[in-house]
């Protein structure tokens, strides 16, 4: 299966200075980007392409692969450190990192959602070297079906654990979904609520929206009360990794992030956000004091972290062997290899192994080396805390307006940032968590979608709609989810009213 | 008195200013619109072009990617900006053909621009699996009688759509039409059996050589490229006589109506360039190209999609009246 010919130009390829260069640059510029709110890895991507154009392939992908894996690390610096995720993929990472942060134990947040996600990206670097192409084949089995019942049981499991109660949940959760059949009804042309503007014909802009919802309203929440300066010690400002005591205690969970994380990373369309959520999800719901999450727990870092760098390897089984960006990052991906003169396929395999074999180590390189330059850029980021509020609040913000702008050159999404900043600010004054409005926003373009064209596809019989063992198999997941909680209660004789979600 | 002292100056100062930028045109660098984002082919040819045309004018052209809002917002940056060639336009099917006809739309690609160079162009086709019990586009009819097939096609009113659309009104079709985003998408929702019959573009065979098999092309003008991707693959018109299912896919570039002649003469001067082989071999595969130069020729190849496309799209109820 291996040729090893090529694994030997692979590795030739790999320790060139230059490309070493670039994977260094690709983290440092990565880790910046996704740091900073608005700036996420597919625009992390899209800002370096241009500078592929005069390189060899091996240098560009590694490049890009390098800033992809940095930046969804990144997010979640600054999650921790000032409650805001640099990236979608760190919405999840907020309510227990940013939590540990407060009570002092900043330090050793960052370096459990540093190690989780060097594991996860490494987990998901061996799937993809080793799996891909079975992976690919159950990929393509994803069709309208499938689809729907992934983000039915995403959306209900998710906005469950996710928010403070079940209703309250399902509440923002529906807003977020409404929210997104603005714009032109794809399947036939209807505007629906574009009012009268053609900026909004192709819906609310994702990127601008979320982060207005996270971080404009986490500065207006923050302007309203006196900013009281949190004393620390030393030692919470001291990063700490994990020792193997804590990592063997979080085996489990890391192992099944890295999974969650690889699987949803496969399925098209959905990136590390929705990876991140449903290792969140998982790992409350097995848990034996699930109310603890949200509170500051190791097991609410270390799974969203694993799983949304697991997506990374996961995103790009589909991408190398199909041709079918699995994540919004890994279709900008796909436009470096067009550039390269390389077309990303089932045929890319056979004709360079090569190339192939140079990203597998890359990427195995490059995850080692996060390592070593995330545990310094962490050292910094727990200093952050010696900044005072009124002094980062003000930067996020002029930050976040600078990065949309910068992106899209278009002041309309400026207001869309604004705008979601102040409905952001009316949830969570409301008593609502955000995080189920983000996750509708996230899945109703594939929930609505996928629901359409099945209806199509069953052309009106029942029986067709479910004609879908993999849908079924997810439905029925989703229901032993829901009912699990009361009937093992039950069969323990305990009464099973009452509880938190 | 003072208002014709400002007339005046104002007067000049146009004249100068214009005097000055038609001789020493271009001077500064020019600004490339491109109404896609960063990443995808559009935007990797617009990229290829502006490095092959700033060679000859001498001047770097930067490419700003302006994506969303169906393509609105990125033509209109380019009718609000001066008329001076120092803003140009990556026009493309949706902003300049599929849009225009069925939106409301506040510009005119024929009157608020001046198209003077097509490039980029693709041609469709019809595939099946590999292992599929039909092989030929006699067998598809028969099947697609017999019983309605599942169609994928990238998007709803896009050209592998329309070209699906116009086939399945020349011989009475129906179909279940599945929208899945992109070609590769709509080609591995093929492979995965998501659905019967997909429309690709002629290039797309490349990537999935044994998985698909072409039926029928997508088209009414053989092109020199079919052969080269698809060699034997009759078209509608050759399979059928005087059946028709055509596409209309091409790409190039356009500056603001208004342009001084001048200008608009260097552009097309240094836009030579792209005709040649050696650029179009920088081109990434399976981006298939015909070189159509100058303002006349380009506006009667506008002048062809939009006969062909607004029968198809009236008969979709879409088209914008």
């Amino acid at each position: 299966m291996f040729d090893s010919a090529a694994v030997g130009i692979a590795f030739a390829n790999l320790v060139d200075p230059f490309t070493m260069l670039m994977l260094v640059a690709g983290i440092l510029l990565g880790l910046v980007i996704g740091i900073l709110p608005g700036l996420g890895p597919p625009i992390a991507i899209a800002l370096a392409l241009p500078f592929t154009f005069y390189m060899d392939p091996v240098p560009s992908l590694i490049l890009l692969l390098a800033i992809y894996n940095a930046a969804i690390y990144g997010g979640s610096i600054s999650a921790i450190a000032v409650g805001i995720p640099g990236t979608g993929a760190a919405i999840a990472t907020v309510m227990d990192g940013h939590a540990m942060y407060k009570q002092g134990r900043g330090g050793e947040a960052l370096g459990l959602s540093l190690t989780g996600s060097i594991i996860g990206g490494l987990v998901s670097v061996v799937c993809l070297t080793f799996i891909a192409p079975v992976l690919a084949t159950v990929a393509i089995k994803f069709g309208p079906r499938e689809f729907l019942a992934i983000s039915v049981f995403g959306l209900v499991v998710v906005v469950r654990v996710a928010g403070a109660s079940l209703a309250k949940g399902l509440l923002v959760g529906g807003l977020g979904i409404f929210l997104t059949t603005w714009g032109l009804d794809e399947l036939n042309g209807a505007e629906r609520y574009t009012f009268g503007t053609y900026h909004l014909y192709e819906g609310i802009p994702l990127v601008p929206f979320l982060v207005g919802v996270f971080a404009v309203s986490e500065v207006l929440i923050g302007a309203e009360r006196a900013l009281k300066r949190v004393e620390f010690d030393v030692a919470s400002l001291t990063v700490t990794i994990p020792g193997l005591k804590t990592l063997a205690k979080l085996k489990g969970n890391i192992t099944r992030s890295s999974l969650v994380g690889t699987v949803i990373g496969i399925i098209p369309g959905e990136g590390a956000a929705v990876g991140a959520f449903f290792a969140y999800s998982e790992e409350k719901r097995r848990s034996k004091h699930p109310e603890r999450f949200g509170t500051g727990i190791p097991e609410g870092i270390v799974a969203p972290e694993t799983a949304n760098n697991a997506t990374v390897g996961g995103a790009l089984i589909p991408t190398l062997t199909l041709g079918v960006p699995g994540s919004p990052a890994a279709a900008v991906l796909l436009g470096a290899f067009l550039i390269q003169g390389l077309a990303p396929g089932p045929t890319l395999f056979d004709e360079r192994p090569d190339i192939m074999y140079s990203l597998f180590l890359g990427l195995f390189a490059i995850n080692i080396l996060l390592l070593f330059i995330g545990m310094v850029a962490i050292r910094f980021a727990a200093k952050l805390i010696m900044v005072p509020m009124t002094v980062i609040m003000p930067t996020v913000l002029l930050l976040s307006f600078t990065g949309i702008y910068a992106v899209s050159n278009s002041l309309f999404n400026v207001g869309v940032l604004l705008g979601g900043g102040i409905l952001g600010y009316v949830v969570r004054k409301l008593g609502y968590s955000i995080a189920p409005l983000c996750i509708g926003f996230v899945l109703g373009p594939i929930l609505e979608n996928s629901l359409r064209q099945s209806i199509t596809l069953a052309d009106g019989s029942v029986a067709e709609f479910f004609n879908t063992p993999i849908g079924l198999g997810i439905y029925a997941a989703l229901a032993l989810t829901l009912l699990w909680g009361p009937i093992s209660n039950r069969l323990k004789g305990k009464p099973s009213g009452g509880q938190a979600s | 008195m003072r208002l014709l002292k400002l007339a005046a100056a104002g007067l000049a100062a146009l004249g100068l200013t214009a005097g000055t930028a038609l001789a020493a045109y271009p001077e500064k660098p020019i600004t490339l619109v491109v109404s896609f984002a960063a990443g995808g082919n559009a935007d990797v040819v617009a990229r290829i072009t502006a490095e092959a045309v700033s060679a000859e004018l001498g001047v770097p052209i930067n490419v700003v990617n302006k994506p969303g809002g169906a393509h609105i917002h990125a033509t209109m940056s380019v009718v609000e900006a001066p008329a001076d060639g120092y803003t140009l336009f990556q026009w493309s099917p949706p902003s300049f053909m599929v849009v225009p006809l069925t939106r409301k739309v506040p510009y005119s690609p024929s009157e608020d621009f001046i198209p003077f160079y097509a490039g980029q162009t693709a041609s469709n086709a019809l595939y099946v699996r590999a292992d599929s019990p039909i092989n030929t586009f006699e067998e598809f009819l028969e099947a697609a009688k017999a019983e309605k097939l599942t169609m994928g096609v990238n998007n709803l009113g896009a050209p592998p759509n329309l070209s699906a659309v116009q086939m399945a009104s020349e011989f009475g079709l129906e179909f279940k039409t599945i929208a899945l985003k992109t070609v590769p998408a709509s080609i591995t929702g093929l492979i995965g059996g998501q659905v019967d019959v997909a429309v690709g573009q002629i290039a797309t065979i490349n990537a999935f050589k044994d998985q698909i098999k072409p039926l029928i092309i997508l088209d009414n003008n053989r092109q020199p490229f079919f052969e080269q991707h698809l060699p034997g693959v009759r078209t509608i018109g050759e399979a059928v006589p005087g059946k028709a299912a055509g596409v209309w896919v091409h790409g190039g570039l356009a500056v603001k109506a208004g342009t001084p002649q001048e200008i608009v003469d260097k552009l097309i001067d240094a836009t030579a360039v792209l005709g040649t082989e050696a650029f179009q071999a920088t081109l990434p595969p399976g981006i298939d190209y015909r070189f159509v130069h100058g303002t006349e020729a380009v506006g009667d190849l506008l002048q062809s999609g939009i006969d062909l496309y607004s029968p198809i799209l009236d008969g979709l109820g879409l088209l914008a009246k």
